[in-house]
């Protein structure tokens, strides 16, 4: 049958809403975004629909110019839209969707394009994984862009190619202005005296590579209770007796594992002092199962928690100390 | 593709044409069903074709219908009109038994009968079909402007959705208004 001229009319809002959204989940993703743009109504239209990517990564570079936010859409396939704030079009990233551009598509007052965009595809669009990836030093994230519904990220990585240098001033910006289930903070941080001690909220993995001695460690397991794995480098022995402590003499937290990684490991009397220590339960098969880099030679204790009886293994050999709280989990799973 | 009669719900429908029966096929006769849109031409479908349909098999799991009482009562569905009924139940033979390809080339094209026919699909619950009737009608606004697309999907602005819920709660306040007007005439 021959085409009719123009374009054909198809009366979307008199569909019923699960048909509607059924239909946004199949366009394209940018058709999508253009749609959000047309009003208010179009805009929870496409909200409701739940248009699922596969993540959604904002991307903080070692050059402001570079910053760009990606989506990675089905199919393996990625869109970049650039977030740089430069207003100097040549200086902006010629692979990347231009993000005043399409900032400007949005109803709603005239502030910093970054904020209005970021916004707006963070309300419409849902991922699996949302992400955030720092390569410099930024004072004003919470200014710049306005996580106005204190989104919890599932990944939140402050680290560079090279060596990254952090302020106290940015690292808590940062730190206050996200929440993350998973943070990987790789940095050196010049200032010895600089003390982190507010609550990582909803963090249960916390990575932290390079420097280490910003992080406040009495009371962490209080502060931080939904903490499930910690992988910390370089952290002092008496650092380490601190922690064990803290979860011996603790609350009921669902801790899984510690890495607590230093190479050649950790002289026991440091680590151990005024625990006490009993003969591990593992036979040497279940050890070699929980401790990756398990060491027959080496240090394998148990632990037991004041308040409920629970047993942790603690193994100490040339990569470190690895404590493990759920023996029984790990092996029900083998 | 099935056959038509047209006709009153109750006339007899005229036996399908359906593809030959391969060597293979199992011996036990099929049984057949029938359904009637807004033309009353009635359409004779095997259960199998009528599978896709998760709102008919659920009507035929709860009815119980011999072949004869099947007969006598075709499903109207007089929301749908005849041409768009006549489109599914063609796709539904054509799919009998078989897995629907991730592409379907069988998809109508006419692009005017769309909306109907996606309405339709979406009450019957075809599942398959209504995932391709869904990206036919994404890809009506692929690659196009907001303005195009507003245009196309007909999407009023936001002006004009208040100007609408406004006539609507004048509309409504007027009919109240009636109606009490009315229950206090009744009174006295």
């Amino acid at each position: 049958m021959e085409e009719p001229p123009g374009n054909p009319k198809f009366g979307l809002l008199k569909c019923p809403f699960a048909l509607r959204e059924q239909i946004v989940r199949n366009m394209e993703f940018m058709d999508a975004f253009h749609l959000s743009t047309l009003s208010k109504r179009s805009k929870q239209m496409v909200h409701k629909a739940k248009y699922q990517t596969v993540h959604i990564t904002f991307g903080f570079e070692e050059d402001s110019r570079e910053d760009h936010i990606e989506f990675g859409i089905k199919d393996f396939e990625r869109l970049k839209i650039s977030f740089s704030d430069s207003n100097d079009t040549p200086e902006r990233d010629p692979n990347a969707i231009d993000g005043r551009k399409l900032a400007i598509l949005i109803d709603g007052p005239s502030c910093d394009y970054r904020k209005k965009l970021s916004a707006h595809l963070l309300f419409i669009f849902h991922s699996d994984w949302t992400i955030i990836y720092i390569e410099r030093n930024i004072k004003n994230l919470g200014d710049i862009f306005q996580w106005n519904f204190r989104k919890t990220f599932d990944y939140v990585r402050l680290s560079a190619v090279g060596v990254l240098h952090i302020t106290p001033e940015a690292l808590k910006s940062i730190l206050n202005s996200l929440e993350s289930k998973k943070f990987e903070l790789e940095f050196k941080m010049d200032d010895s005296i600089y003390k982190y001690r507010e609550t990582l909220n909803n963090c249960d993995i916390l990575n932290v590579r390079d420097s280490i001695h910003w992080l406040e460690i009495d009371n962490f397991l209080d502060r931080n209770p939904k903490m499930k794995i910690l992988a910390l480098q370089d952290l002092p022995g008496e650092q380490i007796n601190n922690l064990l402590k803290q979860w011996i003499h603790g609350k009921v937290v669902d801790m899984e594992t510690w890495y607590l990684l230093r190479n050649y490991g950790y002289p026991d009397d440091v680590i151990f002092d005024g625990i006490v220590t009993m003969k591990t339960k593992l036979t040497e098969k279940q050890a070699f199962a929980i401790f990756v880099f398990w060491d027959a030679a080496s240090t394998t204790v148990d632990i037991r928690r004041k308040v409920d009886g629970k047993l942790a293994t603690v193994h100490i050999n040339w990569t470190g100390c690895v404590v493990s709280m759920c023996n029984e989990q790990i092996l029900a799973g083998l | 593709m099935s056959s038509t009669e047209q006709g009153t719900s109750s006339a007899a429908p005229a036996e399908p044409t359906t593809a030959p029966e391969s060597a293979a096929a199992p011996e036990v006769p099929e049984s057949f069903y029938y359904v009637h849109g807004k033309d009353k031409v009635v359409h004779k479908v095997s259960a199998g074709a009528l599978q896709h349909s998760a709102l008919i098999h659920g009507m035929i799991s709860n009815l119980g219908y011999t072949e004869e009482q099947a007969k006598a009562n075709p499903f109207p569905f007089e929301n749908i009109d005849g041409d768009i009924l006549q489109m599914v139940v063609d796709w539904c033979n054509q799919h009998k038994g078989k897995p629907t390809p991730p592409e379907d080339t069988n998809l109508p094209k006419q692009k005017e009968k769309l909306f109907d026919l996606v309405l339709a699909v979406n009450y019957l619950e075809i599942k398959e079909l209504l995932t391709y009737c869904c990206k036919q009608v994404a890809m009506m606004v692929k690659g196009k402007s907001p303005e195009e697309i507003r245009e196309i999907w007909m999407i009023p602005t936001d002006a004009e959705d208040e100007a609408a819920e406004k006539e609507a709660k004048k509309r409504a306040g007027k009919e109240a208004a009636g109606e009490t007007a009315a229950a206090a005439g009744d009174a006295k």
